[in-house]
């Protein structure tokens, strides 16, 4: 039943390393881990236990001894450690047929043991347990069979992550799953889905506080800039009756910056609430051209230097969340102002497929580098050219951007060149149904 | 005669920068910070608009919201809802509010939203 092979290979610690592979049940290959030196010397602790036979003593571990590379790791260190690891492993092959799963693995999804996992798997042909439990995903929809990691890897061939809560429906029990799937070949050539799932019940719970937390300290935020905006712009008031001009305009300036703070206690709750999962929509059914008109007005108010064009018209009704949509907007023209010191050209058009409606936001600005372009929408990312350093910002504006998007089963990509502007499409689908 | 406006949130800095509006706009201006005993401050005040703050300690600006939209004497009074909660404008729409504004907010957005509300005769200035 087990069929080992081994692979020799030089390691960054300049010592040949061993890798493992080997067959089980449905004879293919389980994932291949690189061992480095220092998990070696840790694993020789494990392999005078097993030559012990005796796995749940209570006796204290022999003194380690350290072991010369190569280290040959045996089939049963390596089944010892698969069953004894807190991560749950899982192997599909391209049919979606189990090879491999660790006890961990079907504890984590709520089954006793791994035959009776594999077992359910084979007469209801999914790992979901509809009957004992409910599966939803992090915003909260229920998630069947085929939007299970493993599923999407098959058709998409990539790595696909998602996070899915587990209740019980009798005791209402909950845990939360971290589960990642990778489409890997197999060194004999075969190609396998390898899941790895993670218990972040408890990371879970932690997040959530955060977002409670941060939610609170938004509100208290928002309290004292309220008062401040209001004295500040009553003042205004006076001073303009007067015709008093110095005084307005410094009054401006403390309006202005109080503005940029609550835009930053904003950006601050939706990144929080993008990371838990609770960032809520309220979509309606606009026509899309109506608010890009609205947002390219309200915009070129903020701006003397660039005019803001928008052309092509679509005239599509979509369904989406219209505060959300509007913030995604101002956030694109935002950046083509803010980039685009020297050129004066924002250029918004909008048009439709028979599916999608696409919206584009062109600037003659700085540029993105290639390199940058790639992380662009990552969280916490920032340009770290010389030119861009000197623009602030928290860099979470664009991942906001595009968790909105995203969250609107749209996408959005980036065109640029150094020196040569930017290009930000985003692309809406147009057949929404009512679900959020 | 003057409107009057009833300003009901709970932090003082507020209550006296709304206040300090209102009363330059020439409108009659009264604000609370308890929301205890809030219905029978509007009986006698009998205001021409009340703005709501939606946490308010104790009973929340849903709560009022929903009574004074059910009594009879008090459901023709228009209420803007305020709230720095972000999706706090469903919460303040589905309670029955008139209008809803987000903290922080601009002047102009705030006198805008009464006088919408507050008509046909315009405020004595």
């Amino acid at each position: 039943m087990w069929h080992r092979e081994h692979i020799n290979m030089k390691n960054p610690y300049n010592s040949s390393i061993s890798i493992s592979s080997f067959t089980y049940r449905l004879s293919s290959y389980i994932p291949v881990s690189t061992y480095s030196k220092p998990l070696l010397e840790s694993l020789s602790h494990f392999n005078q236990y097993i030559q012990h036979n005796d796995p749940i003593s209570t006796q204290p571990m022999p003194t380690p001894t350290l072991f010369e590379s190569p280290f040959d790791i045996t089939l049963k260190d390596m089944e010892f450690m698969m069953e004894h690891i807190d991560e749950g492993i899982l192997g599909h092959d391209r049919e979606q047929k189990i090879v491999y799963s660790n006890p961990t693995a079907a504890h984590f999804l709520g089954f006793s043991d791994t035959e009776s996992m594999l077992q359910f798997a084979q007469t209801h042909g999914s790992l979901l347990h509809d009957e004992q439990y409910t599966y939803l995903d992090l915003y909260k929809n229920t998630i069947t069979n085929d939007d299970l990691p493993w599923k999407k890897v098959t058709t998409s061939n990539h790595t696909h992550e998602s996070i899915i809560t587990i209740t019980t429906k009798k005791t209402q029990h909950t845990k939360r799953l971290h589960i990642k799937s990778q489409l890997r070949e197999t060194p004999n050539g075969a190609f396998m889905i390898v899941s790895k799932i993670t218990d972040i019940t408890d990371v879970a719970t932690l997040e959530r506080q955060k977002d409670e937390f941060m939610s609170m300290a938004s509100h208290e935020l928002k309290t004292p800039i309220t008062s401040m905006k209001v004295f500040t712009q009553a003042l205004q008031r006076v001073f303009e009756k007067d015709h008093n001009t110095e005084p307005i305009y410094y009054l401006g300036k403390i309006e202005g910056q109080l503005n940029k703070l609550t835009l930053l206690v904003k950006e601050l709750l939706d990144v929080s609430r993008l990371q838990t999962g609770r960032l809520e929509l309220h979509k309606e059914h606009f026509v899309m051209d109506d608010v890009v008109a609205d947002i390219c007005q309200q915009m070129q108010y903020t701006t003397d230097r660039h005019t803001i064009t928008f052309r092509k018209h679509c005239g599509k009704t979509i369904y989406a969340d219209r505060e959300r949509f509007s913030q995604v907007l101002v956030n694109l023209i935002s950046n083509a102002i803010k980039y685009s010191p020297e050129k004066t050209a924002i250029i918004i058009q909008s048009h439709t497929t028979n599916s999608h409606a696409i919206i584009s936001i062109k600037d003659e600005g700085i540029g993105i580098s290639k390199e940058y372009q790639k992380h662009i929408f990552d969280r916490f990312s920032k340009s770290d050219g010389d030119e861009e350093s000197t623009f602030p910002g928290m860099g979470v504006g664009l991942y906001i951007v595009s968790q909105i998007i995203k969250r609107h089963n749209g996408t959005i990509e980036v065109k640029s060149k150094k020196k040569r502007g930017s290009t930000f499409t985003v692309t809406l689908p147009l057949n929404y149904t009512n679900e959020t | 005669m003057k409107h009057k406006i009833l300003v009901i949130d709970d932090n003082p800095h507020i209550l006296e920068a709304v206040a300090l509006v209102l009363d330059t706009e020439g409108y009659e201006v009264k604000t609370v910070t308890k929301s205890e005993g809030v219905e029978n401050e509007i009986k006698n005040y009998k205001p021409s608009l009340i703005l709501l703050d939606l946490l308010l300690s104790g009973r929340n600006g849903e709560e009022i919201t929903k009574v004074l939209k059910l009594d009879p004497t008090t459901k023709n009074i228009p209420v803007i809802i305020i709230s720095a909660h972000p999706t706090a404008e469903k919460t303040a729409k589905d309670a029955g509010a008139d209008g809803f504004i987000a903290k922080p907010f601009d002047i102009s957005e705030l006198l805008d939203k009464i006088e919408a509300l507050i008509t046909p005769q315009k405020p004595q200035k």
